[in-house]
């Protein structure tokens, strides 16, 4: 059972906790179906029985040793063309709850991606409603990785691997992830999305770093230096800088870690 | 070119052997296409009113800008409605490898009902019909990139 009281005016003041469930973006699509909505209704579950990455990914986690959450929120106020910022928005508050419980080395990995140095240790599955040209409600699925310490995939850490020392549980994760994203949420609103996006800047895996990454199957050296409006990502190399789609640019790492 | 000039085109067209015929001049773009076996016509950006509307749009595409505006034409032959992309994307007929399409050509369809999804930036977004009728064409396949205001349905609201 995991019960949560966060700090918050509206984000996870509605809780529904599953023991398990397929996938909580899928139970948050089921309760926006059935009804209105409460904004801000969060559901947890201590285990996915088809737990969701992108498009066919799935997203691996062992019962009750992960955060697994989703949160629905209205999004009418947003426009289109600024979706991004709720990517931004929750990678960003992502980082600061782990990085409040005094976890080292955090970073964003773009788009929404969570690292510990080189290594994957949570991510953001965002599902938006849109009707006719405009956004309605957008469910926000969030996995960390807390106290798993076995991983089939060579590139995935936890929290705990990172740093066991730190007490830690799903519930005051949970509550974090709360306040910090319903502050940065409120922002959004606000319009004060240039405050979003230079936290977002500041904790980008690998900016103003010089690292590899590969491009239309060539390697090359570059540095991140931003992201545009759209979210595209900003490398300048020797031949100058340039704008990328997800597809079109991939990380090297470090193997050695 | 006025609607009866127009009007007369189809007609010529539609007594010929002809399958397809894009017309383009300073004043107006005109495509007309046979659809299938049945005499189904329609002149390119019958816009809807809910569509109408202007969206600032910041995309990173010049194709799109330099792209020589679509002159609205009335509606002439049919009443179909076009149903068009809100925003740049990759289009998905369903919400996952494996999983049925949300909706196949022929379908009668209830506004609300989600007709695709478009992704940009690892965000899905599920695309709800803002109109009732039936599907009588779908206009791009599954998983191509789409700009923003291309036409992705076609759809005859009588």
């Amino acid at each position: 059972m995991v019960k949560i009281q966060p700090k918050t005016l509206f984000v996870g003041k509605n809780l529904i906790f599953l023991p398990t469930c397929h996938s909580t973006n899928d139970i948050a699509a089921e309760i926006i179906q059935k009804s209105e909505f409460i904004d801000g209704s969060v559901i947890i579950t201590e285990h996915q029985s088809a737990g969701k990455g992108q498009r066919g990914n799935k997203w691996e986690s062992k019962p009750g040793e992960n955060l697994l959450l989703s949160i629905i929120l209205k999004t009418d106020f947003l426009k289109i063309q600024n979706q991004f910022y709720l990517s931004i928005c929750t990678a960003v508050a992502v980082a600061e709850a782990i990085q409040s419980f005094g976890y080292k080395n955090i970073k964003i990995k773009w788009p929404n991606d969570i690292y510990i140095l080189e290594k994957k240790t949570g991510g953001i599955l965002i599902e938006n409603s849109l009707i006719g040209n405009k956004m309605n409600h957008s469910i926000i699925g969030i996995g960390i990785n807390l106290n798993q310490k076995v991983f089939e995939n060579p590139r995935a850490t936890s929290l705990i691997m990172s740093d066991s020392n730190i007490f830690n549980t799903i519930e005051l994760l949970a509550e974090r992830i709360c306040e910090f994203f319903e502050s940065n949420f409120e922002n959004l609103k606000r319009n004060n999305s240039a405050i979003i996006l230079e936290k977002y800047l500041n904790n980008l895996f690998g900016m103003n770093e010089l690292r590899k990454f590969i491009a239309k199957g060539m390697i090359f050296e570059g540095k991140i230096t931003g992201i545009n409006n759209a979210g595209m990502l900003e490398i300048e190399s020797d031949s100058g800088q340039k704008y990328y789609d997800i597809k079109e640019i991939e990380y090297l790492f470090n193997e050695k870690e | 070119m006025d609607t009866r000039e127009i009007q007369k085109l189809i007609d010529f067209i539609s007594k010929s052997d002809l399958n397809e015929v894009n017309i383009e001049t300073s004043e107006l773009k005109l495509q007309i296409k046979r659809n299938g076996g049945s005499p189904v016509h329609y002149v390119s950006a019958p816009v809807q009113e809910s569509t109408s509307q202007a969206v600032e749009y910041i995309a990173p595409s010049k194709e799109s800008q330099s792209a020589p505006a679509i002159v609205e034409a009335p509606v002439v032959a049919s009443n179909l409605i076009e149903i068009k992309a809100p925003m740049i994307g990759t289009f998905y007929r369903s919400a996952g490898p494996g999983k049925p399409n949300f909706i196949e050509v022929g379908d009668e369809i209830n506004s609300g009902k989600v007709i695709c999804i478009l992704e940009a930036m690892k965000l899905f977004n599920e695309i709800e019909a803002e109109v009732s009728g039936k599907i009588v064409k779908i206009l791009v396949d599954d998983a191509t990139p789409v700009e923003y205001d291309q036409p992705l349905f076609l759809i005859d609201p009588s």
